[in-house]
């Protein structure tokens, strides 16, 4: 498994701090860490038909002793979620961004450090990964953080975003994706938090639950889940959580298949009987299988045009010469979302249907020009198909 | 924050004994929070430690339990204990055979029945108040106590 750290944010980034949260999140409203809570009691009672002095437990003159205390302790949550399990994306596409939260879901203030982890093109037991994103060409930092979820700074290792309890910073990171890449391929992406003491030189928490402990103290108690990041980055109750997020490439996957079929003579002669080019599929004459390629006979060709791909494909041109002193009769589109037939197709060795190819390979050609296909409604759908019908006469 | 123990107070003592004064009760209050306990079996039971360690959320247990140490019974008891700001009483926990549990929602100047404890609202109405309107809870109860013997009154509570 090709497991590789992402290079982190650049330096120079001032510090951050969030004091509070977006509406979007639960707030916690916990009880500060160092809160001294304290209990007192009073108990009257008689002895016999004789009122009893008072036993109490205050700071009031006339009680005996101070109330019972105990120190709340530092409970150390952090939360991270990827906005989207999926973002999609396109081969060669820059500055591809992948957006996660990480909220302190404890009740003291402490810093973050975030890195990312990248599962490989062999995969981790768990996940489905494809390939690789890379680290952005337009220098953008990998790790970018936010407040507001609207305005962006890099990610300064140097100086980590601090969170007060319930706030929530917004983190997104950034990769260009390779070319090569094929419809429904993912990269995925870990982003690691790691909860730090909120000053330098940000120690790390270490866990006081299962030792010695004070109730006049306050101590550390871990309580985060265990992410799907490699253990070593991130497992119960260690400070750190993770959350997995991927890019899913949504591609166009564009074919063709030309075939050429013999149909009845009365759809060549007279003119043309072919529906007007549209959006709905072409349903092609009767079939008869005893018709031959003779002269006379009447051609039609079938370029058929697939997406196999999730993604329209845009900006189709085809071009179909056509064969020597082959009679021209027609040409129509059908399946596009888009597209045209230029007035002039076929070209310029043709004054209109009738004429006959004199030229072929140079000018003596049907066009389709800037054609859309649109892609799959879902992965596992069937591909889509257009269709443009050429018919011509055999002379 | 540093993982480095903070002392916050000289006294390290939770647990207050009381016997300054000469007094046919002795009592005492205990702070504990109940965990759950995963047994060898593969069982869980419940049970109470001390609040060492203490996180919002957890389940606190206060007591008082008190001795008669007098040569004669006490009787007419009437215990109060106030339920903490940074903590939620839990509801039906202060209930004890032989006690009449009254609570309170101004700072103990006024007790009532759970069912009848109610709270002004803007509009000059009253509604019923929940559990974090609880103040303070107050047990009466008449007793004796016979001399030698010990009980005790808690109520449990979560940590907000």
């Amino acid at each position: 498994m090709s497991k590789l750290k992402l290079m982190k944010g650049l330096l120079g980034a001032s510090a951050l701090t969030v004091l509070s949260t977006g509406t979007a999140f639960a707030q916690n409203n916990f009880t500060a860490a160092e809160t001294d809570v304290e209990n007192t009691f009073t108990l009257n009672y008689n002895v016999g038909t004789v009122a009893q002095p008072e036993i109490c437990t205050s700071d009031d003159i006339g009680c005996s002793d101070t109330p019972t205390v105990f120190a709340v302790d530092r409970l150390v949550n952090v939360t991270v979620a990827a906005s989207s399990p999926t973002t999609t994306v396109a081969p060669t596409q820059t500055d591809a961004i992948l957006t996660y939260t990480v909220v302190n879901n404890g009740n003291d203030t402490h810093a973050y450090f975030l890195e990312t982890e990248v599962v490989g093109t062999n995969g981790a037991p768990l996940l489905a990964d494809n390939f690789d994103s890379v680290t952005p060409t337009s220098g953008q930092a990998v790790i970018q953080v936010s407040t507001d979820g609207i305005t962006f700074t890099d990610y300064d290792p140097a100086n980590p975003p601090v969170l007060a309890p319930d706030a929530v910073l917004t983190v997104r990171v950034l990769q260009d994706i390779p070319s090569g890449v094929t419809d429904e391929q993912r990269a995925e992406i870990i982003l690691i938090a790691d909860t730090r003491d909120e000053t330098a030189p940000f120690a790390a928490t270490v866990n006081d639950a299962g030792g010695i402990n004070d109730p006049l103290v306050t101590e550390n108690v871990l309580a985060d889940l265990d992410g799907p990041a490699d253990n070593a980055s991130d497992d119960l109750e260690d400070g750190a959580h993770s959350a997995l997020s991927a890019y899913l490439v949504a591609a166009a996957e564009i074919s063709a298949v030309k075939t050429v079929h013999a149909v009845p003579d009365d759809h060549c002669t007279g003119g043309s009987d072919l529906a007007a080019s549209g959006p709905g599929a072409y349903i092609p004459p009767t079939a008869d299988d005893t018709l031959y390629f003779i002269p006379g006979a009447c051609i039609e060709y079938r370029i058929t045009v697939s997406n196999d791909g999730t993604e329209a494909g845009v900006a189709i041109e085809l071009e179909d010469y056509i064969q020597n002193d082959m009679q021209f009769v027609d040409a129509k589109m059908y399946g596009f979302s888009a597209g045209s037939i230029p007035a002039t197709s076929p070209t310029a060795d043709y004054t209109g249907a009738g004429a006959v190819c004199v030229n072929p390979g140079s000018a003596c050609e049907v066009e389709v020009n800037a054609a859309v296909l649109d892609g799959k409604a879902t992965p596992a759908a069937t591909a889509t198909t257009a269709t443009l019908v050429i018919r011509m006469l055999i002379p | 924050m540093s993982a480095t123990r903070l002392s916050i107070f000289a006294l390290a003592a939770v647990s207050l004994a009381f016997g300054a004064q000469a007094q046919a009760l002795d009592a005492k209050q205990t702070v504990q929070k109940e965990v759950t306990v995963q047994q060898e079996d593969g069982t869980t039971i419940t049970k109470l430690v001390s609040a060492d360690l203490v996180t919002p959320g957890e389940k606190i247990v206060y007591t008082v339990s008190y001795t008669n140490d007098d040569a004669k019974p006490a009787t007419d008891l009437v215990l109060a204990m106030p339920v903490p700001a940074n903590v939620r009483f839990q509801e039906g926990s202060a209930d004890r055979d032989g006690a009449v549990v009254r609570y309170s929602t101004d700072g103990g100047s006024t007790f009532s029945e759970r069912e009848s404890l109610t709270l002004p609202t803007v509009g000059g109405g009253t509604r019923s108040a929940n559990s974090d309107d609880i103040t303070d809870i107050q047990w009466r109860i008449a007793g004796p106590v016979a001399v030698g013997s010990t009980d005790s009154i808690r109520f449990m509570a979560r940590l907000k």
